[in-house]
């Protein structure tokens, strides 16, 4: 799977490729099917015909919304659609498209054919970006200007939640990092066990509530971009490496928990999980001070 | 207002068989305006898009979010409704407020394939025209865009679009103006007479 769009002069060359035949499109062109904006649309992205479909779909979708008004049309005959009749050649397609734009033949081939190809692979990488998931990277923020208005519209509905969901992901990856910062200061200033311990408690609690969060938003969000809970989870620092069923039982008393005081009742017994997890940053802490 | 001529032309298209028009695009993009604007034409329109209150339901009888395995079962039952709106409609001119095929982009968007019942149905039932409304310029510049709702929505908006060509239509994209100027684009392309509105 592509992790990055294909450059400009790569566009432009897969272009001028399907420029030859026209639409549609009917086997791969190399850097056109790698665009995220294509893969985005695949059925099935991995699925070299399915790609194809999508780069078709895509290109008659720009093509019909192509924005200079003056050259639409001739922009659509070049490449195959009307105008253009099916089953064109290419030098027919070019000269219905010079006489829609009004131009000789042999200007519009050489002046205004480029640029209608630079338009339409500047259209391409534009759609590219806007599907780019920046899923571990936590939404950027800026000052509130008019309130939102969500779209009473299921689709709306779905995207609104969704955004809800990696808010609160994000408030408990970042409630955690800061009480895993919180620990390793502790320790760099050489505290007593007695100061780390409850952070550690707190951090266990966050641990939980971030982890349950991940887990949460993937079950219904997951759509295989690789972030799983465990990656997300990293982001906010390093923790002690707990056992599968460990880290089951933490996450399930600190989702059940509101408060600290309620998880910490629920996992006073658990010693295995008390030493699994607290005893690291301690050794952590003692490592520290025999350097 | 129906205008004298527009009357007449939806008359004489009563008297013959189904003409199925379906109004889509993504969230934003001035759908319920430009529906409300074909009902106070008293053009035969279906109001509300059957999904959204499927959706409530689903939601009230799950106590909580959509789930991915919830959301087939969800798209099945919206599938349905838009069969049975399809099928209803027997005689004259009449416009769908979304179409069977937008479950292709409802799949896309959360990462699942069309179910054997979308295609099914897509081969069956087919409609004579699909408008696409792109949507309306806000006034912001694109770099205000950091909202991950406000990207999401231009995803789905594309990704519906996208479903309409998997379906194999050539939609006809509205240009995002006035629902007043969108509905007369729309007769304009369908050679009916444009609505009265009064002086």
């Amino acid at each position: 799977m592509p992790k990055k769009s294909p450059a400009s002069q790569d566009v432009i060359y897969g272009l001028q490729q399907v420029l030859r035949r026209g639409l549609p499109v009917t086997s791969a062109t190399g850097s056109l099917t790698e665009l995220r904006g294509v893969v985005a649309r695949a059925v099935d992205p991995t699925d070299a015909p399915s790609r194809t479909s999508a780069l078709n779909g895509l290109l008659q979708s720009l093509l019909a919304r192509f924005k200079d008004a003056r050259y639409a049309e001739a922009v659509r005959a070049l490449f195959g659609l009307p105008p253009a009749l099916p089953g064109q050649n290419l030098t027919q397609r070019r000269s219905a498209a010079a006489v829609s734009a009004g131009h000789e033949v042999h200007h519009f081939r050489k002046r205004v054919e480029p640029r209608l190809i630079e338009q339409l692979a500047a259209d391409l990488l534009a759609d590219a970006d806007g599907f780019t998931r920046t899923k571990a990277i936590a939404p950027r923020l800026t000052p509130a200007g008019a309130r939102p208005r969500v779209p009473a519209d299921p689709f709306a509905w779905e995207v609104a939640e969704e955004e809800e969901a990696v808010s609160r992901l994000w408030a408990a990856i970042y409630g955690l990092r800061a009480e895993l910062v919180a620990i390793e200061r502790l320790v760099s200033l050489g505290s007593e066990e007695a100061q780390i311990v409850p952070r550690a408690v707190t951090a266990a609690w966050m641990w939980g509530r971030a982890s349950a969060a991940a887990v949460a938003h993937g079950q219904a969000y997951g759509r295989n971009d690789g972030q799983t809970p465990d990656v997300m989870l990293s982001l906010a620092g390093w923790t002690p490496p707990l056992p599968a069923p460990l880290a089951t039982r933490l996450r399930e008393a600190a989702s059940t928990a509101d408060s600290r005081r309620e998880f910490l009742a629920s996992v006073r017994g658990d010693v295995e999980l008390g030493n699994a997890w607290i005893r690291p940053f301690l050794s952590t802490a003692i490592d520290e001070e025999s350097r | 207002m129906t205008g004298t001529a527009l009357a007449e032309a939806l008359g004489a298209a009563a008297a013959a068989g189904p003409l199925r028009y379906v109004i889509t695009g993504g969230p934003s993009s001035g759908k319920d305006d430009l529906i409300e604007a074909i009902l106070d034409a008293q053009i035969p329109c279906m109001e509300a898009e059957p999904g959204r209150e499927i959706y409530r339901k689903h939601r009230a009888r799950l106590g909580r979010h959509l789930r991915r395995e919830d959301r087939h079962e969800y798209s099945l039952e919206v599938l349905d409704a838009f069969i049975s709106e399809f099928t209803r409609h027997k005689h004259g001119i009449r416009f769908f407020n979304r179409g069977i095929p937008d479950g292709y982009g409802w799949d896309a968007f959360f990462g699942l394939g069309p179910t054997p019942q979308l295609e099914q149905a897509n081969r069956i039932y087919r409609y004579d025209v699909v408008f696409v409304l792109d949507p309306l310029d806000r006034f912001e510049d694109a770099d205000d865009v950091v909202w991950a709702q406000d990207r999401e929505i231009r995803r789905v908006h594309e990704l519906i679009v996208q479903g309409y060509y998997d379906a194999g239509y050539e939609p006809v994209f509205v240009p995002p103006n006035s629902a007043v100027e969108r509905l007369d684009f729309i007769c304009a392309n369908l050679r009916l007479p444009k609505p009265s509105r009064g002086a």
